[in-house]
């Protein structure tokens, strides 16, 4: 009798958890806008996920990179509105008619990876120079150019990029720090930022 | 790293500096143009991009150099 009681309790546990997982939410809301922090595709843990900054999802330069991004977390696989970033630089998956927005489809099919990317980099940090009301150091943290992991959010696994190409060395970043330098000194010898 | 507090002064000594580091990068994506190592028109047409930016901000930073150094008598 006891055995019998003992196995009802755990059919009806195990029913009660299984219905509890099906309906297990994803975390990740429809309305809300992200960012990844993607890196080159053989590190381990190459990609993260937060809320995105509210400057990164409204800022021009930005909000048009905003894209539907297939992701598994803990698991579980759906989609979320996002801004990826690839070492810092914005891309749609697809090609558009407006080359300035860089995208997945190009950089992979560049003759030149590395050049494609900072070219793209350029792009868009050359707009810093007139917006007046962004500190270096939170650009540095906008665009995951930092090395604070506490910034990167939770780890994530993206289906559209998985067994991509997209070979880029992480030394990359020195470069763009170099340009984003310059582009600050720009600034603040007052064209475009005012104190 | 926010060099907002120098003196007029000191920001326009800190322009030839300016400027000769933007050139650097003009003449970097200039001549990788040039050489046609990229074969793909997505990357011509970013770094076309890129170079019509540095032209423009290279000739006003000039510009504005040429004014103050008038101003403050450097030359």
């Amino acid at each position: 009798m006891l055995k019998l009681t003992n196995n009802f309790i755990s059919k009806t546990f195990h029913t009660i958890t299984s219905k509890i997982n099906i309906k297990k939410r994803f975390l990740f809301k429809k309305n809300k806008i992200y960012v990844i922090y993607y890196e080159h595709p053989l590190a381990y843990d190459n990609a993260y996920i937060n809320t995105a900054d509210k400057l990164l999802s409204t800022w021009r330069g930005f909000n048009s990179f905003v894209d539907q991004w297939t992701i598994e977390y803990k698991n579980q696989i759906g989609t979320v509105k996002a801004i990826l970033l690839y070492y810092g630089l914005p891309l749609r998956k697809k090609r558009s008619s407006n080359v300035r927005i860089t995208n997945l489809e190009d950089l992979e099919n560049s003759s030149d990876k590395r050049m494609y990317y900072k070219a793209g980099m350029y792009h868009i940090l050359k707009d810093l120079v007139y917006l007046d009301d962004i500190k270096f150091n939170k650009i540095l943290k906008l665009l995951g150019l930092t090395n604070l992991i506490d910034i990167r959010g939770k780890p994530i696994n993206v289906k559209e990029l998985e067994e991509k190409n997209l070979d880029i060395d992480p030394s990359i970043k020195l470069e763009i720090l170099d340009f984003l330098i310059l582009i600050q000194k720009i600034r603040a010898i007052g064209f475009g930022y005012h104190d | 790293m926010e060099n907002t507090k120098l003196n007029p002064f000191i920001k326009v000594l800190k322009l030839p500096e300016i400027i000769d580091h933007l050139y650097r990068y003009y003449l970097t994506l200039k001549r990788v143009l040039e050489s046609e190592q990229i074969k793909d028109e997505a990357t011509k047409e970013l770094i076309k991009e890129d170079i019509e930016f540095l032209e423009i901000e290279i000739s006003s930073l000039e510009l504005f150099y040429e004014l103050m150094a008038n101003i403050y008598r450097i030359k």
